[in-house]
């Protein structure tokens, strides 16, 4: 005697069980703007929590920083914080510098001391036209040198804002001594986590466009930065 | 070449490319001063061979002198830089005003435009070397 299994009724005019289907992908979360580049944020406030984002939580930073969009903010931050470095930085320079002529013989007094003088001081005065310059130029080298590795999948405009915000570094010129050296190193470390992110590349083609050029400047710094090479991983491996 | 519409941010590094180059001709005696007290190249001092961008500064003085021939001489990719950098920044208004379209290039480029691109930098290292010894 056989017996047979009567056919599963199907479900809602369908022909046969339902199959499970999967669940919708997640909506992306908005991304928020910078306080700087958010409309209606308090000036100071923007400047303060930027900067402090920026500093201490980079891949955040410049995740939330856009690619595209209008220079002005960019560069107004930039010159803001690059004003701040350069007097930092000048006037460390001309204490420091009158103390070493007093104390050692022989060196340049006078006609020299006072050129220099007036070089610090122009500087100063010119702070913010030297780094809308600075910011152009590196902009264009590290642009050039990813563009060689591959590395741009967004336009020169993305490069120029990671080097804009990155000079967030420039206030830690007030640091006296050791405040310019560490500028230095975290702004390297800033840049190559801002194009990595800006130009969703990886790390280490934004590490080549941003440590290459400073090889070729000269192999000796390229010394001094493999020194400071440990520290430079500890904060990218910290940042990703 | 295809070419395509700038977009406003690119047209605002054209004015700011203006700027720079208006700003480094007016500094010029900033430049000329300051220039005397950049160190030698340590790396050259210390095994006698010249690094990539040797040569840099003193090409850049010549070409503040308008001695475009000695800036060649002494690193020719730093000086075809810095006179395209016055040349753009010159021409850099009249684009944005009258032209506002650029060539649409392949993000990346090529692996042989890329090569090229490091070919010359070595080349120009060599040249910096055999020509400047």
């Amino acid at each position: 005697m056989s017996s047979t299994i009567p056919p599963e009724p199907p479900h809602d005019g369908g022909v046969g069980p339902e199959t499970p289907t999967a669940p919708p992908p997640p909506e992306p979360t908005p991304v928020t703007a910078l306080p700087w580049e958010t409309p209606g944020y308090p000036a100071l406030e923007a400047l303060y929590e930027t900067a402090k984002l920026v500093l201490i939580n980079p891949s955040e930073a410049f995740a939330r920083m856009s690619p595209k969009g209008d220079l002005g903010r960019p560069l107004l931050y930039a010159v803001i914080f690059g004003w701040i470095g350069v007097i930092a930085g000048q006037i460390y320079n001309l204490a420091f510098r009158s103390m070493i002529f007093n104390f050692i013989p022989g060196m340049p007094h006078g006609r020299e001391l006072a050129l220099g003088l007036v070089g610090n001081v122009a500087i100063m005065i010119f702070a913010p036209v030297l780094v809308l310059i600075g910011v152009f130029i590196a902009a264009a080298i590290y642009h050039l040198f990813l563009m060689m590795v591959g590395g741009n999948n967004e336009g020169f405009v993305a490069t120029v804002r990671v080097v804009a915000y990155a000079g967030t570094t420039q206030i830690l010129q007030v640091v006296p001594f050791c405040g310019g050296l560490i500028a230095l190193v975290w702004n390297i470390v800033l840049e190559i986590i801002g194009l990595a992110k800006a130009h969703r590349t990886t790390q280490a083609k934004s590490a080549i466009a941003v440590l290459l050029p400073i090889v070729l400047c000269c192999a000796c710094l390229a010394i001094v930065f493999a020194v400071s090479g440990a520290a430079i991983m500890a904060a990218l491996g910290k940042a990703r | 070449m295809t070419l395509r519409s700038a977009d406003r941010e690119e047209i605002q590094i054209a004015w700011m490319w203006a700027v720079a180059v208006g700003a480094a001709l007016i500094l010029r005696p900033l430049w000329l001063s300051l220039a005397g007290g950049l160190p030698a190249c340590p790396f050259r001092t210390l095994t006698g061979i010249p690094c990539p961008t040797c040569g840099t500064t003193h090409a850049a003085i010549a070409l503040l002198h308008l001695r475009i021939g000695a800036a060649l001489q002494l690193n020719p990719l730093a000086a075809a830089a810095g006179i395209a950098f016055v040349v753009g920044g010159g021409l850099a208004p009249l684009w944005a005003l009258f032209v506002r379209r650029l060539p649409a290039l392949p993000r990346p480029l090529p692996l042989p435009a890329r090569l090229a691109m490091a070919a010359a930098l070595a080349a120009n290292w060599l040249w910096v070397i055999l020509a400047n010894r």
